[in-house]
């Protein structure tokens, strides 16, 4: 995506808020965030915390992981890290669950939502890579195994 | 010991000696008759023949320090004294082992015999991993033979050594002592510094040519030019002193004694002086060390000895270095080089590429794992635009259009403040405030048709295409690396090597231009205190020449000086001839035992005893040559030691084939009877070097594969002998070995056709 898209308003999240909450509220949520982030055995090296958010977002959601609020807490993301195809997968979250497209025209409560997803996904993906750690595999096939983990549930 | 008289070995008989149970007996068949022949396994006891007559004669045993096993797997030394027999033996009581050989010299027979006594207490044993039983042994300090743990051995008369003789007129063997101590008698008969020369084994045969000392030793001993020398020592000391006749002859005697003395390398008794300079060594691991003679020509001997030595040692290294040169050079290098390039490249495309498939990874699996949800949503859009709910944009349109014309889309009139335009008005305005739902129509489409009904495609194109790529380029990734490595070690490990012997090249190269400036260094010191020497005799002359009792001394001087002249002379021409022969007749022995004698061109010893091996270029061999070449030369050169004084020594043989190939066995076995005409043959061989036939060489198509047994049988008879072993498995080292009179046969029956040696009995 350019940065000319990035930069784009758009039609119906004009009220994105200006951070979302990964769970900064915990030391050790932003320490594994960074781990995954800087690490050479996860597969998030290089990545951006909005990556991981996003993917741990998808994973709880497609395995039915209780959503978890996290506290409030200042700062986070920043909302401007979230172009339009990640707004997109997080309406895709929102709207399935409630079953109404309100949801997702509503930046707020599908930032909201997301947040829960995303921080009862991320703790869970965190424990099952370091389970996989374990194992020796090489990054790119412990995402795999994530991935595949979360279409073989989505296809039950 | 008198020139010309032929000794020859008749019967030993083996008591309870190391491997040997019992009472093992052989006689030996004479020249006329043929060889001896004993035929046995590795490990089963041949080089304990060889030890048991050293043993008997001279208390040593020099052949195969460390036995093997039958399966060439070392173990412990075996006892002197038997561990069948002294395990068998009751505690406190006395164990005896002897070896009595029978030696004919002349019409003469010797019984030589030599016993040893020990009282058995508690045998010390260990149990091994194996679960096989060995005995403990100890190293007597006095002789060096090993004792079994718990034994005492015994002194004299107990344990003893003795000599008796039958000569022709005798009916019985009769006691010795009036002629001299047994071990005189045995000097006599077999002096201990020629055994080397007549009990040989292979590993003798092989090393022989590395010891220049060797070569002199076998001539001078056996032609005995030895008592010529001796006898000039005697001259010497028998001449009368020019001490004590006058103060200024005597300082002038001290000084010239004193120059002879450095010239010798020997104090004023006559002990050999040695410098803390070691000798060089071959091998460092093997070789004992031995220091350089202080001074003079010893010390001259030593360092050209050396000098071989070093050279020899310097060609090797060159040869090795050349051929690890030739192997690896510039192909291996641009072969890597070539290689670590496209691993490089390979590296980057396979990093390129693992790093899009992660990214697709993480960026797109959240869609790919959203699938359902994403329908989901995607159909909820379609229902409410199925339902006219989206987009609202068309809901603000349709009310324009129906204000503007004035009508309802059911017919009736719009009037202004009409209940129905109101209400049109109201769905409009709703529709106006859900404008942002309108984008979702376009997000459906936009997902339906590139995602949902191109799922297969689009996922193909994520993960497949990118997965795909990824793969293959890491599994050529993984096998080029493997190479890469593999060349990188071939590289690093002849560069290391090649190293090593660089070297070790410089080492040698330092080495022998040191020992040359030595040598050059002694050779001048050694002439000029030759001219001191002969000057401060002119001196001395004059000075005795002055005083009645020294003129007389002096005259007497002379006339011992001139018989010494005559000595000296007479031993030059001797020693000039006899190594002539032994040069002649060791060439012409040699020739006929290698493959491809045309390989070399002459043999020369010198008078330094030292050998030239020219090739047909002239080129000097001597130092390169095989193992198999040298092994061959030394069985030349020992059957031609005994050609000219006609002096006949048995030959105890042990191995001669062990290390060499298929063409030169054939040699042995074709012309060893024709070069040994008149010697007594022993040999100990195994069934490679004896039964089986010859191995093929495809350098050498014509030789036959007969085996040595056929080819001796055509030109002499042989008395077979058969060591066999009996297996026991729950003891290490207590030796189960017998000999039997054995007879050769050619077996058709067995898994194999061709030639064995069995028990005749």
């Amino acid at each position: 995506m350019s940065d000319q898209e990035k930069q784009k308003p758009l039609d119906f999240f004009f009220d994105f808020p200006a951070f979302v909450n990964y769970g900064q509220h915990s030391k050790d949520i932003t320490k594994q965030y960074y781990e995954l982030k800087n690490e050479s055995w996860s597969p998030f090296l290089g990545h951006r915390f909005v990556d991981i958010f996003l993917f741990c977002m998808a994973y709880a959601y497609v395995r039915g992981i209780e959503p978890e609020s996290p506290k409030s807490a200042s700062n986070g993301i920043g909302g401007n890290a979230f172009d339009q195809k990640m707004f997109d997968y997080m309406r895709f979250v929102s709207i399935s669950q409630t079953g109404e497209l309100e949801t997702g025209a509503d930046a707020k409560k599908t930032v909201r939502i997301c947040e829960g997803y995303a921080y009862a996904g991320f703790k869970k993906v965190y424990q099952r890579l370091q389970t996989l750690n374990s194992e020796k595999l090489t990054p790119e096939k412990k995402i795999k195994v994530l991935i595949d983990e979360s279409r073989n549930k989505s296809k039950k | 010991m008198k020139i010309s008289e032929q000794i020859r070995f008749l019967k030993i008989k083996i008591q309870n000696f190391r491997q040997y149970y019992g009472v093992n007996e052989i006689d030996f068949v004479d020249r006329n008759t043929g060889f001896t022949i004993i035929f046995g396994k590795n490990g089963e006891g041949k080089s304990n023949i060889l030890n048991a007559i050293n043993w008997c004669l001279y208390e040593t045993e020099p052949h195969g320090v460390k036995e093997s096993s039958s399966s060439g797997e070392e173990v412990e030394k075996m006892p002197i004294i038997n561990g069948r027999y002294i395990k068998e033996l009751k505690n406190e009581t006395k164990a005896e082992i002897s070896v009595d050989l029978w030696i004919q010299k002349g019409e003469t027979t010797y019984i030589i015999s030599r016993k040893l006594s020990a009282i058995k207490h508690t045998l010390e044993t260990k149990t091994l991993s194996s679960g096989q039983e060995q005995i403990l042994i100890f190293i007597e300090e006095k002789t060096g033979i090993p004792i079994p743990k718990g034994c005492e051995v015994l002194g004299k008369p107990h344990s003893n050594f003795q000599v008796r003789a039958k000569g022709p007129s005798d009916s019985d063997p009769q006691p010795t002592e009036k002629d001299g101590t047994p071990e005189q008698i045995v000097s006599e008969i077999l002096p201990k510094e020629l055994s080397k020369f007549y009990l040989l084994d292979g590993d003798f045969l092989e090393k022989f040519w590395e010891d220049r000392r060797n070569i002199q030793e076998g001539i001078e001993l056996i032609s005995q030019l030895n008592l010529l020398t001796a006898s000039q020592d005697y001259i010497k000391n028998a001449m009368p002193s020019t001490m004590n006749i006058g103060k200024e002859s005597d300082t002038i005697s001290l000084e010239i004694k004193e120059l002879e003395n450095i010239n010798n390398s020997v104090d004023n008794n006559g002990t050999p002086l040695f410098s803390q300079d070691e000798r060089f060594k071959i091998n460092p691991d093997e070789e004992k060390t031995r220091f350089v003679h202080l001074s003079g020509k010893p010390r001259l001997n030593d360092l050209k000895e050396d000098r071989i030595k070093i050279t020899k040692n310097y060609q090797n290294i060159k040869k090795e270095l050349l051929q690890i040169g030739g192997s690896t050079d510039e192909s291996i290098k641009k072969e890597y080089d070539e290689n670590s390039a496209a691993l490089d490249e390979l590296e980057e495309n396979l990093e390129t590429a693992q790093a899009k498939l992660m990214k697709n990874y993480v960026i797109d699996g959240p869609q790919y794992i959203l699938k359902q949800a994403i329908e989901k949503t995607v159909g909820i859009i379609n229902e409410r635009i199925e339902l006219g709910d989206l987009p609202n944009k068309n809901k603000k349109i349709l009310g324009e259009y129906l204000l503007k014309k004035g009508f309802c889309i059911c017919g009736e009139p719009l009037e202004p403040g009409h209940k129905r335009t109101e209400i049109l008005n109201e769905f409009m305005k709703i529709a106006l405030g859900k404008e942002n739902l309108d984008g979702f129509q376009e997000l459906g489409w936009k997902y339906q048709n590139d995602f949902i009904k191109n799922f297969e495609n689009w996922e193909k194109e994520k993960f497949g295409v990118p997965l795909d790529e990824y793969s293959k380029l890491d599994d050529k990734y993984e096998s080029l690396t493997l190479k890469v490595s593999s060349l990188q070690k071939q590289l690093g490990n002849t560069g290391k090597r090649a190293q090593e012997l660089s070297d070790l090249m410089d080492y040698h190269s330092q080495k022998i231009e040191s020992v040359a400036t030595w040598i050059a260094k002694l050779e001048i010191e050694i002439k000029q205190n030759n001219n001191e020497m002969g000057k401060k005799n002119i001196g001395l002359q004059t000075i005795l020449a002055k005083n009645t009792r020294a003129t007389r001394i002096a005259y007497q001087r002379t006339i011992w000086e001139n018989a010494m002249k005559k000595f000296e002379s007479v031993y030059d021409k001797l020693k000039n001839d006899i190594r002539n022969d032994v040069q002649e007749k060791t060439w012409s022995n040699w020739k006929s035992l290698l493959s491809n004698d045309s390989e070399f061109s002459s043999l020369a010893i010198d008078e330094e005893y030292n050998v030239s091996i020219l090739d047909k270029h002239s080129f000097n061999k001597s130092l390169n040559l095989s193992a198999g070449q040298s092994l061959l030369l030394t069985l030349a050169f020992v059957a031609a030691i005994r050609e000219p004084t006609g002096f006949g020594f048995p030959l105890v043989i042990d191995s001669p084939a062990g290390k060499i190939d298929g063409p030169n066995t054939h040699n042995i076995g074709d012309n060893l009877p024709d070069f040994l005409p008149d010697a007594q043959v022993i040999m100990l061989v195994t069934s490679k070097e004896y039964t089986d036939f010859i191995s093929p060489d495809p350098d050498y198509p014509n030789i036959p594969k007969t085996p040595v047994c056929e080819l001796f049988q055509k030109k002499i008879n042989v008395q077979h002998y058969r060591i066999s072993k009996e297996k026991d498995e729950t003891n290490l080292n207590v030796g189960n070995s017998k000999i039997e009179k054995g007879k050769l046969i050619f077996n058709d029956a067995v898994n194999h056709e061709g030639y064995m040696v069995i028990s005749d009995e």
